[in-house]
């Protein structure tokens, strides 16, 4: 090919310059991934770790202790939050609080645990609020199976990795297959519409036990995650979850016919709500007025669940009325994502 | 249904993409073991007259017959008829040239001794073990028309059959879609190239914005049109097009 002399090839190129940016701007969906979503994730990521809420570490107390404790750690970035029994616990198996103070009668018990971030933050702020005190502080580790953060942690992460797996394998899985047009060239076959979803769906269904196991058994020799609950319950709920991401996947992937808007729906479902469903760290530290919509996220809803089963215990009473939330959202986005599907 | 009715009838179509018609009121119909091609500049409506014919879409008027079944009923027992082959289609790359052949002959309930005479006829055989992703053009387009005749279609619709491939691959698909129309399949097909058109097909039917220009044998349309060949009168569609 003859090069084009420089003035034509400068024109050649702002021209082809220009087509790109008249394309980018003209997709909607497109424009909203590389602008609007940076921005609203950054928000939540404020909301977070920017909140108003004072820096420090909260603790769990019993109102008999309160008084002795605040008395000896006066310091406002140690909060302390007054709770008795199951309730205490459960805060603390929730990751809601750092650990618990006690006084006792040489001093203040600091419950935490030296292994997490929190809990070392925790044990610095108490001993520098008690510098002056002779008494000192004796640090423990949290009973067994209260506030242990692998017993948090695990059921998260099996709650993140069905999401992930969910969403990815069927949702991303069938707009990959719609972009590749291979969805239409299968839907002109014999072959009916519902079996193909329901090979994608199947496909999954066979890789999400194995996953499941090998990070659950991962948990159990590794770190010690207990299973309080019954592990048939468990399995059940896990299952709930599943149904309720694929039918999120199957909504998302129902009509995208664009590869960056592919990626960056899957995007736009999964990394908010890895950040706000309390996977790593409780929901609970998020702004209140963000709970109500945050609690009723499937991936909330499903590690909560799981958590309470694991760690708490929880049975069939407290578990049926989750499950049916994980089962509506799971056929109410299927529903609405079969009848809006594209199938070119 | 009777051999009388025609494999394929569209019956005053309409598709509009909102205040577009790309396919603005189209009557065709195409005999049993006819072969026609579908001729147009681009943006013609061809595609979306295909999509139609194949069940992907659904017409906002008027209807198609395949077979003399309609989509709107008998969606199931048409698609057992019809074999398409589709334009730019990415056939599942890190599956072998056998899986894939496997996968389609499976979606007509046969078996491997299909699977066998697939790879025979489309000279495939030395390949089967080679990853779809990893075959040349030529051979890919070749195993696109193989899923498209695993379950021995009475009806083949083709999309731009030899887009992208060399002139020897052409002359083989020629080859195999000709050993086609010789056991009486019936073939629509689109396409760019005149040659192919002239000699694959009975009929050529020429569409312009959305409405079928003109139909007939190659001699008939170049005498009406007044062009010495099948090219001339495609650059001459095409160009007014482009004046317009």
């Amino acid at each position: 090919m003859r090069s084009l002399p420089p003035r034509a090839r400068l024109r050649a190129l702002f021209l082809f310059t220009k087509a790109h940016l008249l394309e980018f701007f003209r997709e909607p969906g497109v424009v909203f991934w590389a602008f609007g979503f940076p921005l609203l994730l950054s928000w939540a990521l404020g909301l977070a770790f920017l909140s108003p809420k004072p820096l420090g570490t909260e603790l769990v107390v019993s109102k008999a202790d309160s008084v002795a404790v605040r008395s000896g750690v006066a310091d406002p970035s140690v909060r302390l939050r007054v709770l008795e029994g199951e309730e205490a616990v459960r805060a603390l198996r929730r990751g809601e609080v750092s650990g618990r103070i006690l006084a006792e009668a040489d001093g203040i018990r600091l419950e935490v645990d030296t292994a997490s971030q929190e809990g070392v933050m925790a044990r610095l702020l108490v001993e520098r609020s008690l510098a002056g005190d002779s008494r000192g502080v004796v640090v423990s580790a949290p009973e067994a199976n209260a506030g242990n953060y692998a017993d948090f942690l695990f059921p998260g992460m099996l709650a993140l990795g069905l999401m992930n797996g969910c969403l990815w394998g069927i949702g991303f899985g069938l707009m990959d297959l719609r972009l590749r047009k291979l969805l239409r060239l299968f839907a002109s076959t014999p072959l009916s519409r519902v079996d193909i979803l329901l090979s994608v769906v199947l496909a999954r269904v066979v890789l999400l036990p194995i996953e499941n196991t090998l990070l659950w058994g991962f948990g159990m020799l590794v770190f010690g995650v207990h299973m309080h609950g019954s592990p048939v319950l468990f399995v059940a709920v896990a299952a709930s979850g599943a149904v309720a991401f694929s039918g999120i996947g199957v909504l998302a992937a129902c009509r995208v016919g664009h590869n960056q808007a592919a990626y960056g729906i899957m995007n736009a479902l999964t990394i908010p709500m890895t950040i706000v469903s309390g996977i790593f760290f409780s929901w609970t530290r998020f702004p209140a007025w963000l709970h109500p919509v945050v609690e009723w996220l499937p991936l909330t809803v499903l590690a909560d669940l799981l958590r309470a089963i694991s760690s708490e215990g929880a049975g069939i009473a407290h578990s049926l009325p989750r499950m049916l939330v994980l089962l509506a959202w799971g056929i109410g986005c299927a529903v609405v994502g079969l009848r809006a599907f594209r199938w070119r | 249904m009777s051999d009388a009715s025609p494999s394929i009838q569209v019956l005053s179509v309409v598709k509009r993409y909102g205040s577009l018609a790309a396919v603005a009121g189209v009557d065709l119909s195409i005999a049993r073991g006819e072969s026609v091609a579908l001729l147009g500049p681009n943006g013609a409506g061809k595609t979306t007259l295909v999509e139609m014919i194949e069940g992907l879409i659904h017409a906002d008027e008027g209807e198609i017959r395949i077979d003399g079944l309609s989509w709107k009923t008998q969606a199931g027992a048409i698609r057992g008829k019809l074999g398409t082959c589709l334009q730019d289609a990415k056939l599942p790359e890190r599956l072998h040239v056998e899986e894939i052949l496997e996968l389609f002959c499976s979606f007509h309930g046969r078996g491997r001794d299909r699977v066998e005479e697939l790879l025979a006829m489309v000279e495939l055989s030395d390949a089967r073990k080679q990853m779809a992703g990893k075959i040349s053009g030529g051979q890919r387009q070749r195993l696109a028309l193989a899923t498209a005749i695993a379950g021995e279609p009475d009806i083949l619709v083709l999309d731009e059959p030899t887009t992208g491939v060399d002139p020897a691959a052409r002359r083989q698909i020629w080859t195999i879609l000709e050993g086609l129309r010789s056991r009486g399949a019936t073939l629509l097909l689109t396409t760019h190239f005149m040659d192919e058109a002239e000699r694959l097909c009975d009929r050529v039917v020429l569409m312009e914005a959305g409405r079928i220009l003109d139909q007939g044998t190659v001699p008939e349309l170049l005498a009406r049109g007044q062009a010495s060949s099948l090219d001339d009168l495609f650059l001459r569609l095409a160009g007014r097009r482009i004046v317009e």
